[in-house]
């Protein structure tokens, strides 16, 4: 049986100093941000830093518990944020990996090391369209198969790619007057 | 035709199968899989060759509609995810903005235990969803009947305490919004704990020779593949991994309250369920401990934060102050705006570790929410634990690991 630390075994600096041993030059700053450690590495860092952070007895991330990303449309050349977060259930300890990414450039997939990158990581692929090297099935989980666009882009339009010309309601489109409708409404109310 | 979605790149061709294996299509609307999950088995007999789950029948872009709500908009959206436990879901949401303004140290006590109960009772009512169904699934039919109507009888406290039932909506940033409760409502939690038992369900499956026929050694799931898959919740505690949030990194009032949490070895379907009911009756001892401090509390104890920039003022004071009333439309028209950063912050849902990733740009919508849904993640370890199981024992898999598609697609 696996019995957790009751609290952290490491102090938010020092996973960042694990962290930034292990990932070596490829570690471009890290922070403490809202208790939490955060690193920023290149992707290059990838994917030797999965195994090497899940092995460290020190750190002992055994857990890839959520990979996701950020799209900055304005930041040309790294448009794109990844981020793995990690948990140690034996030392009780939390860390999130930032790496920024080009549009269009992919990075290195955890799913050698740790399998919950298997759906994470096609998630991340179908909603931002972000390419993970070495998955071994790369291909869309929440949207169908030929579905066109990735809907978490920033320039992706809330009302979806075909509004209004192809909302339920096509055949209302342009020819409900909205003072009649109100009217109605007003009849229906006995106003 | 290809179809499915291998997870280790399996691919099952729907017109042949492999060789004389047959496929089998089960789902979105077969009733055992708990909703709109589909899978694709190959079956050689009886037996599970390969699995392929497909799932985003119920994908309504939940993240992308976040960041055109408001933080308090938000909350409508996060019960309609997993629908068995609104509550609980409204408060991991709420408390991650908190974590992201820095205020999680502010909120009353008060708010603090209403939390902590109001959670625990989802935590009974989406056990008790679960208990109903995996009992059905096996051939249970009283089990169902019994369970679904304890968890009635919690639906009528919520309903009772904010309005709703299933999509409670409850709490807001800061402490509990307009949600307050009065004597009255722990009154009738305590009448609702006094005649709570699980003995009949407990005395119906526990020993039932047919179900522990049906769960013991199925499913098996190690350690390693726990860990590996990122599972969280009773899953894991299921494997012999005793990790629980509410434990190791107390939030709300599980530091303040006393209770166990019951871990199992095996890895099989049957320790997975004793791990669920076992964690009922903590509830039940969680509730109870909730309801007493809250009558300890003084009558006027704050049930909100101190602070004009999150909660609003009271309305009685809107009219005839106008500080009040600017502040009242400040909080309308614009929410509560967290300065620019990011945080996560994950609670111990009724399913497993359920988070909320924020990226705020200062403004009253977050540039960025990500959920970290339990179900999604722990799906994903039944493309691998079904192959080499009998076809009969996928049912009896899905119902163990406990899944809520509302969740899984967002």
């Amino acid at each position: 049986m696996l019995v957790p630390a009751a609290s952290p075994t490491l102090a938010p600096e020092n996973v960042l100093e694990r962290i930034r041993q292990h990932a070596g030059t490829a570690y471009l700053g890290g922070r403490v941000d809202h208790g939490d450690p955060v690193a920023e590495v290149a992707p290059q860092a990838f994917p030797a830093l999965f195994p090497a952070v899940r092995d460290d007895s020190d750190l002992k991330l055994e857990q890839l518990v959520d990979v996701t990303a950020v799209h900055w449309p304005l930041d040309v050349g790294r448009e794109f944020q990844v981020l793995w977060q990690f948990r140690s259930l034996t030392n009780n300890l939390f860390a999130r990996v930032t790496a920024r990414l080009a549009d269009g450039a992919s990075v290195a997939s955890a799913t050698g090391t740790y399998a919950s990158a298997l759906y994470l990581e096609r998630e991340v692929f179908d909603l931002f369209g972000i390419r993970f090297a070495g998955h071994p099935s790369l291909k869309r989980i929440l949207l169908p198969e030929g579905y066109e666009g990735h809907p978490l882009r920033k320039e992706y339009p809330v009302e979806g790619p075909t509004f209004p010309e192809d909302a339920h309601r096509n055949d209302l489109v342009g020819q409900l007057d909205p003072d009649d409708f109100w009217a109605d409404v007003d009849k229906a109310n006995g106003a | 035709m290809t179809v499915g979605s291998g997870a280790a790149g399996a691919r099952v061709d729907l017109e042949r199968g492999s060789g004389d294996n047959m496929i089998l299509n089960m789902g979105p609307q077969h009733p055992s899989t708990h909703g709109v999950l589909r899978l694709v088995i190959e079956l050689d007999g009886e037996e599970v060759r390969r699995c392929d789950a497909d799932m985003g029948y119920l994908h309504r872009g939940v993240e992308k509609l976040l960041e055109v709500h408001d933080y308090r908009g938000g909350i409508t959206l996060t019960d309609r995810m997993d629908y068995t436990s609104g509550p609980s879901n409204n408060m991991g949401y709420l408390m991650a903005i908190e974590k992201l303004m820095g205020i999680t140290d502010d909120i009353p006590l008060r708010a603090r235990y209403l939390r902590t109960a109001v959670a625990e009772l989802s935590r009974l009512a989406a056990h008790h969803i679960w208990l109903g169904t995996h009992g059905l699934d096996i051939g249970a039919m009283s089990a169902f009947l019994w369970s679904l109507r304890e968890r009635e009888k919690i639906l009528y406290l919520f309903e009772e305490a904010c309005g709703a039932r299933l999509t409670t909506s409850f709490m807001r940033v800061g402490g509990t919004g307009p949600h307050d409760v009065g004597d009255q409502w722990l009154d009738n939690v305590e009448a609702f704990l006094d005649g709570y038992t699980l003995d009949e369900i407990d005395a119906l499956l526990t020993e039932n020779e047919v179900f522990i026929e049906r769960t013991r050694d199925v499913g098996l799931i190690t350690q390693e593949q726990a860990l590996s898959y990122g599972l969280t919740g009773p899953v894991i505690r299921g494997s012999g991994i005793a990790w629980d949030l509410r434990k190791a990194q107390p939030y709300a009032a599980y530091d303040l309250v006393d209770f166990e949490v019951p871990v199992f070895t095996e890895g099989d379907v049957y320790a997975r369920y004793l791990v669920r009911l076992n964690e009922m009756y903590q509830s039940k001892r969680i509730i109870g401990q909730c309801v007493e401090a809250l009558r300890d509390l003084p009558l006027d104890a704050p049930s909100n934060v101190d602070l004009p920039q999150v909660v609003p003022p009271d309305i009685g004071r809107v009219p005839v102050d106008m500080e009040a009333m600017i502040n009242h439309f400040k909080l309308v028209m614009h929410g509560v705006q967290p300065p620019p950063g990011e945080s996560y912050f994950g609670i111990e849902n009724p399913k497993g570790e359920l988070g909320f990733y924020f990226v705020s740009d200062g403004t009253g919508m977050p540039y960025r929410c990500h959920v970290r849904s339990p179900s999604f993640v722990n799906l994903s370890i039944i493309e691998e634990i079904s192959v080499g199981s009998l076809i009969a024992d996928v049912v009896a898999i899905i119902g163990s690991v406990d899944i809520v598609l509302g969740e899984v697609d967002r």
